[in-house]
C-alpha cells in the first residue's frame, strides 16, 4: 500500500469529495493496483476484477464523505473494495444457490489438475483451483491466508461463527493441495 | 508443540500475530516431524503465490473508462458544481474558463461582424443596416470609417485576450511551457496575419484578398485560443489523452 501522510489523505479525500477529476485520477493512481489485486483474487477473473474496481472507486466517491481520516485513505478504500467483492459474491451465490455450495461442507475430495511444477501454467492451475473453492469458503481463505485478516474479523464481515471461519480456512487449504497435486486427497488432518 | 497445534500456530504465523516463542516451538516440531512441515511448507509457498495474483494492476483504458462514468454521473456533477460556486477561487476553474471561451467567442464574432459591415461585404444573416457609412462617402471617408471600426473590433478583441490572461495569471498554467512556447509563437505569427492584412486593408479598403486574410487570421486566432483553453481544462480535469490530442493539433496551428 503507497505510503501517504494523514493531512495529504484527508486532503485528497477533500477534494475527491467536491468532485476533482483529477484528485480522484490520483486517488485511483495510488490505490488501483491492490485493489485490483484483491478483487482479482477474490472474485477470479480480470475481467470481474476489473468491473468490480470500477464499482469500489464510484462507491468510495458516495461514501468519501465518512471517511475522517481515523484509518488511512488505503486502508478505508481496502475495506471498502473488501466489502463490496464480498457483497459480489454473496449475490453471484444467491443467484446460483441451487447450483453452487457457499461453504465447503465436506464436498467430495478434489482430483488434481496439476503436478504442482512452477511457471505460467502453474499459475492458471493456481487461478483454477481457488476459483474452484465454494465462494465463501475461498472469501474465508483469501481473507486469512492471502489479505492476512482474524478470524474473528472474518466472521463478521462472512456472517459466520469464528470457528466457521478457522474449518472453512483450514479445508481451503487442503482441498487447494489437492487440486494442485501437493497432496494425495483433499481430507481434513488435525 | 503436537500437531494438533500447528493448524493454530500455522494461522497465527501467516497473518503476522505469532509471537517469537510460538515461533521458536513450531520450528522445533516441524524440525521433527515431515508431515506437518509439508503441511506448514505448502500454506506459505500458496501464501506467496496467491500474493502475486493480480498484482499487475487493471488495464491503462481502466482509468478512463471510470473516469468518463464518473463525469457522467449527476451526484460527481453536482459535487464538482457546488464545489466551484462555494469557492470561486478555487484552482479548478473550469467553468470560468468555459465561460470566458464563450465570451470571447461572443466579442470575436461581433468582432468580425463589425470588420464585414465595415469593409462593406455581405453581412451574415440577418443583415443589419450599415449606417455607419454614408452612400456618397469619398474613398477618404470609407478608410476612416474601416479604421475606427478596426480599431472598434480591436479593442473588444483585446479585452477579450487581456480577460483571459488576467484569469492565466491567477493560477500555476497546467500547460507544460514547451506547448505554452508554441502556442505563443503561433499566436504572434497570427498576429503579424492580422496586422499584415490591417496594413493592406488600409491601402485598399476593397481588397477582397485583404479582407478575406484578415478573417482567416482571426479565425485562426479563435480557434487556437479555443483549442488553449480546452486544453487548459482537459489538464486541470486530469484527461491526459484528450490533452494531449489537443496539445497536438496546437502544432498544427
Amino acid at each position: 500500500m503507497p505510503v501517504t501522510s494523514h493531512a495529504a489523505d484527508v486532503r485528497l479525500a477533500a477534494r475527491c469529495r467536491a468532485g476533482d477529476l483529477a484528485a480522484f485520477e490520483e486517488m485511483y493512481r495510488l490505490h488501483s493496483t491492490r485493489l485490483y489485486a484483491v478483487a482479482y483474487r477474490m472474485l477470479g477473473r480480470a475481467e470481474d476484477a476489473e468491473d468490480m474496481l470500477q464499482e469500489i472507486f464510484l462507491l468510495a466517491f458516495r461514501k468519501i464523505a465518512s471517511f475522517k481520516g481515523d484509518s488511512s485513505l488505503g486502508t478505508w478504500l481496502y475495506r471498502l473494495g473488501v466489502n463490496a467483492c464480498l457483497d459480489r459474491l454473496r449475490s453471484k451465490a444467491r443467484r446460483n444457490d441451487q447450483q453452487t455450495e457457499w461453504l465447503d461442507d465436506d464436498l467430495p475430495p478434489p482430483q488434481a489438475t496439476t503436478d504442482g511444477g512452477g511457471g505460467v501454467l502453474h499459475r492458471i492451475d493456481l487461478e483454477r483451483a481457488v476459483r474452484a473453492l465454494p465462494s465463501g469458503c475461498r472469501a474465508a481463505f483469501l481473507l486469512h491466508d492471502v489479505e492476512g485478516f482474524e478470524h474473528r474479523e472474518i466472521a463478521s464481515l462472512l456472517g459466520i461463527a469464528e470457528g466457521t471461519s478457522k474449518s472453512q480456512v483450514h479445508k481451503a487449504r487442503m482441498r487447494l493441495r489437492g487440486l494442485l497435486g501437493r497432496e494425495p486427497t483433499g481430507g481434513t488432518r488435525a | 508443540m503436537k500437531c494438533q497445534d500447528v493448524q493454530q500456530a500455522l494461522d497465527a504465523q501467516l497473518i503476522g500475530t505469532l509471537g517469537r516463542e510460538e515461533a521458536e516451538a513450531l520450528d522445533a516440531h516441524l524440525a521433527g516431524c515431515a508431515e506437518c512441515q509439508a503441511l506448514v511448507a505448502d500454506a506459505r509457498r500458496l501464501q506467496a503465490e496467491l500474493r502475486l495474483l493480480g498484482v499487475e494492476g487493471p488495464s491503462p483504458r481502466a482509468w478512463e473508462r471510470l473516469s468518463a462514468r464518473l463525469e457522467a454521473d449527476p451526484e460527481f456533477q453536482r459535487a464538482a458544481a457546488e464545489a466551484v460556486e462555494a469557492d470561486p477561487g478555487t484552482r479548478r476553474l473550469d467553468w470560468r474558463w468555459v465561460a470566458l471561451a464563450a465570451a470571447l467567442v461572443i466579442v470575436i464574432a461581433g468582432s468580425l461582424m463589425a470588420l464585414r459591415r465595415g469593409l462593406g461585404t455581405a453581412p451574415v444573416a440577418p443583415a443589419p443596416v450599415v449606417a455607419d457609412v454614408p452612400a456618397d462617402a469619398t474613398p477618404g471617408d470609407l478608410v476612416t470609417s474601416i479604421e475606427s471600426e478596426l480599431d472598434l473590433a480591436a479593442k473588444h478583441y483585446e479585452n477579450a485576450i487581456a480577460g483571459l490572461e488576467r484569469v492565466a495569471s491567477e493560477t500555476d498554467s497546467p500547460i507544460d511551457p514547451a506547448v505554452m512556447a508554441t502556442v505563443k509563437e503561433n499566436l504572434e505569427i497570427i498576429d503579424q496575419a492580422i496586422d499584415d492584412s490591417r496594413q493592406a486593408l488600409r491601402t485598399d479598403p476593397q481588397s477582397q484578398l485583404a479582407q478575406e486574410s484578415l478573417f482567416d487570421a482571426f479565425r485562426r486566432k479563435v480557434a487556437l485560443l479555443q483549442d488553449t483553453i480546452a486544453l487548459m481544462n482537459e489538464m486541470r480535469k486530469g484527461n491526459p489523452s484528450r490533452a494531449t490530442a489537443i496539445a497536438s493539433g496546437l502544432n498544427k496551428g
